[in-house]
């Protein structure tokens, strides 16, 4: 039915994601994740892995639009933000919650529309950061080794909101470097709606499902409710309290935001 | 409009060692192809470096700051297989690696989704002054560099995977010697008659252009105008801490900057590759 590099999916449903050398994940039955661990792998570096496609695509199977996205909230409301990788999204949300907001989403955010307005669903309460993160943000180093990529896994129960959440706006996030201005504008009609739609995570997959077309329709719904920003911000771990303080004003009380 | 329209799906690659002129000409590739002034404040490499980790993780549905580089290296082939399946046009992509295999012994760069590669080769001598000011490092550091067989990225690097690019030597020659359909452009034929030499590459891709086309192209991309835009509203491409990306870009740059040593130190190191691409010795 489908075949991606590292993932198939069949005729029922079923759906097998590979990380050649550590895991293989069955999804079954709408419901059922089968792990097998590949022995040099381990354990640990397989959970590594679980949290991306075999729950996004679960998420799809229940009727919930996976984003590939960080997810705060505020009073309250949620705040989606998304970025390139590597370009500094989980840092910057992480010096906004040191400004008070609370951690709802790392990396796989659940867009619920069951009750016809945005929600979006908790996540796990655990992040990754770089140790250059980490001292910008004035964090201790967890105890323990890095990843096999270099970075630490961070706890961040002590701000985790474990509700669901209204959305309330989205942020496209870039860092402006090399000399470019920093900028905050709403987008609007088609431009909302292609930005929104850069989120969804596993477009492939959710057209062979049948889900794409209903996925794309929920985000147009949720694009006429909530602003889209496109952000270009102050570029550099140096900058992040320059940053997050410019972010926290522009999504809070800027002139694109409700 | 897409003067590419007729071309099959593939990947063009846009080999060289850094700061060869490969931004120069993805540049004017970007305007010939849609025959628009290209805003450099808008244009974002990420989406365009081979060893982008957005362009890698989009094709393999896969987080690849969890893999060790030696991992998320073995990927690569696979995440270009599934670019070119996922599109009908062609596809160019700015290459900073070497020509090279994977450690289980798959070519980096399949050979099978390569419509073709554009090698962009610069005198090594200027390069050491680029890369110098591009790096913040000295010269000497920067001639260091250029020597360095096993020199590589960082395997941390946040937004791309590592990139094995070996010495300005072993780099040029492993591009010189792939198993694929190629075109190699000296930067300092580009810079002293971009006409002739960028028509070469318009014919070399297929583009449906005229002469005019390539003109108004090479006029949008000139040195000096880019260095302008630049100037005046930025460069996304531009490191932290350096002072311009688009410098001087003449060629032969080196004779005013470099002491004798430095040069002779450069043309012992690379002598052979130098001699094949007709860079004279001081």
């Amino acid at each position: 039915m489908l075949t991606r590099p590292l993932l198939q999916l069949d005729e029922q449903g079923s759906l097998l994601f590979h990380v050649p050398g550590i895991a293989t994940y069955l999804l079954t039955d709408r419901a059922k994740i089968t792990l097998s661990v590949r022995a040099e792998g381990g354990l640990p570096r397989a959970l590594d892995f679980l949290g991306d496609v075999p729950v996004a695509a679960l998420c799809m199977q229940v009727g919930l639009i996976p984003l590939s996205a960080v997810c705060l909230s505020y009073r309250e409301r949620s705040y989606l933000f998304w970025s390139p990788p590597g370009t500094g999204k989980t840092s910057l949300a992480m010096a906004l919650v040191h400004r008070g907001f609370r951690w709802v989403a790392d990396g796989l955010c659940a867009l619920d529309m069951k009750r016809g307005h945005p929600l979006i669903q908790p996540g796990f309460p655990v992040i990754k950061l770089w140790s250059d993160s980490l001292e910008a943000l004035a964090m201790s180093r967890p105890q323990g080794e890095p990843g096999p990529g270099g970075r630490f896994s961070v706890s961040v129960a002590p701000w985790y909101d474990g509700e669901p959440r209204q959305l309330a706006a989205i942020a496209l996030l870039l860092p402006a470097r090399g000399g470019l201005a920093t900028r905050c504008q709403r987008l609007q009609g088609g431009a909302a709606f292609a930005g929104a739609a850069k989120l969804v995570t596993l477009p492939a997959v959710a057209r062979a499902l049948g889900a794409e077309a209903g996925f794309m329709q929920s985000l147009a719904q949720v694009v006429t409710r909530v602003p889209v920003l496109d952000l270009l911000h102050p570029a550099g771990l140096e900058k992040l309290d320059e940053a997050a303080d410019w972010l926290m004003q522009q999504i809070l009380f800027g002139q694109g935001t409700d | 409009m897409d003067r590419l329209h007729s071309s099959p799906g593939g990947l063009y690659w846009i080999a060289s060692y850094p700061k060869s002129g490969n931004t120069w000409v993805r540049l004017f590739i970007a305007t010939l192809r849609y025959g628009a002034g290209v805003d450099i404040r808008e244009m974002d490499g990420t989406g365009a470096m081979a060893s982008g980790r957005w362009l890698i993780e989009r094709h393999l549905d896969l987080n690849v700051a969890d893999l060790t580089a030696d991992e998320a290296a073995e990927l690569r082939p696979l995440a270009y297989r599934a670019l070119v399946a996922s599109t009908s046009s062609p596809r160019f992509c700015k290459v900073h690696d070497a020509w090279g295999q994977t450690k289980s012994g798959s070519d980096i760069f399949p050979a099978e989704v390569t419509l073709g590669c554009i090698h962009v080769v610069r005198d090594p001598r200027d390069v050491c002054l680029s890369l110098a000011a591009h790096n913040v490092i000295s010269i000497d550091a920067a001639i260091e560099e250029l020597a360095d067989v096993t020199a590589a990225t960082s395997a941390l690097t946040k937004r791309q995977l590592r990139e094995l690019r070996g010495s300005w030597s072993s780099h040029t020659a492993s591009w010189e010697g792939a198993p694929l359909r190629r075109l190699t452009l000296r930067y300092e034929d580009l810079v002293a008659d971009p006409l002739t030499h960028f028509s070469e590459l318009a014919s070399f891709c297929g583009f449906d252009v005229d002469r005019e086309d390539i003109v108004s192209a090479v006029a949008a991309t000139r040195f000096d105008k880019l260095a302008a835009d630049e100037a005046l509203g930025g460069f996304r491409e531009r490191p932290d801490g350096m002072g311009r990306f688009f410098r001087e870009g003449r060629a032969g740059q080196w004779c005013d900057v470099l002491t004798v040593e430095q040069a002779r130190r450069i043309e012992r190191d690379h002598q052979s590759m130098m001699a094949h691409f007709g860079y004279e010795p001081s």
